[in-house]
């Protein structure tokens, strides 16, 4: 089955994700208390970031039902750290945004019968 | 003749829906009654114990919306067919309802607050079961953006119970089990709707 072409929009949007919050972790970095905190709240969605543009990849580890879960999963920990104030707001924004378009794309039809199918790896 | 409660799961929708409404303005008549209440510095059993009319408001609103809320859990046990997620959730609501009763009844004042902590922590307890329990059920036929949309809930709720002191995760909780209920009762309601029109 041929690869749909809105797959690789959700694995740029999965590694950009990644890119902007490795890049928040810099950009909104503070000496505090809470900092250790912050560094792994920032890391973490990085990591959940990666992972959901590897699930848009030709042979991605998931199935339709785990991916768009681990999506959900990435729009909760977003909005949430960001009410948590672990997270600036303006990566909160753009953060979300960027998760609940992967979670579009990976509820579209084409995109879950793809991911669902037999994929070899030749 | 027979009485079919499914021809009434429309109805039962809506004493969710009335559930979550009579809460909120209990909340914001509440909050204008005792301009002291702080959002996040206190809690909202706080309101039970208010020297203003808030404390009545917070009682009469406590029990009118747990017995709408018991309504609703048992219609939607009563209603879930063979979903054994919705029957645990209609039975977790309907508890929660009873427990949120005793809530009002009982202030934080009475007897040193036990009694009233037990039925706090039981009905938060129970509203998160009911939360998982649907979502579950959701998840499992197919609804993914509703399970999803639950799932995203559950986050907020960990990140806030993780970040911030009892009374401002308590408050964040109670918009997000108050918003997640209103959407099982919608849910409830339009899914019959649409099984009422097409047999």
């Amino acid at each position: 089955m041929k690869k749909p072409a809105i797959m690789n929009l959700g694995l740029g949007l999965g590694l950009l994700g990644g890119i902007v919050a490795v890049a928040s972790l810099g950009i909104f970095y503070e000496d505090d208390d809470g900092t250790i905190a912050t560094t792994g709240a920032y890391l973490l969605a990085a990591c959940l970031y990666f992972a959901l543009g590897g699930a848009f990849a030709k042979h991605g580890q998931w199935s339709s039902k785990v991916l768009a879960f681990m999506a959900f999963v990435t729009v909760g920990i977003i909005a949430g750290g960001t009410i948590a104030e672990y997270y600036d707001p303006r990566f909160g924004a753009v953060g979300t945004v960027i998760a609940v378009a992967i979670i579009v794309i990976g509820m579209t039809s084409g995109v879950k019968k793809y991911v669902d199918s037999e994929r070899t790896i030749y | 003749m027979k009485a079919d409660i499914t021809k009434h799961a429309t109805a039962i929708g809506w004493f969710g829906i009335l559930a979550v409404a009579v809460f909120c303005i209990m909340w914001l008549a509440c909050m204008a009654a005792d301009d002291t209440w702080v959002w996040g510095a206190n809690a909202i059993s706080d309101f039970g114990v208010s020297d203003t009319d808030a404390a009545d408001y917070f009682e009469y609103g406590c029990m009118v919306s747990g017995i709408l809320l018991a309504a609703f859990g048992a219609g939607l046990a009563l209603t879930s067919g063979p979903k054994t997620g919705l029957l645990a959730a209609g039975t977790f609501y309907a508890l929660a309802g009873v427990c949120i009763i005793f809530i009002g009844q009982y202030d934080s004042d009475y007897n040193g607050g036990n009694a009233h902590s037990f039925f706090a922590w039981t009905a938060a307890l129970l509203l998160l079961g009911a939360m998982i329990a649907s979502a579950a059920q959701y998840w499992q036929c197919g609804k993914l953006a509703l399970g999803g949309i639950a799932v995203t809930l559950f986050c907020i709720i960990c990140a806030c119970v993780l970040a911030f002191e009892f009374e401002k995760w308590e408050v964040w909780s109670a918009v997000v089990m108050l918003a997640w209920t209103a959407m099982v009762a919608g849910y409830q309601m339009t899914s019959h709707i649409k099984r009422g029109k097409s047999q």
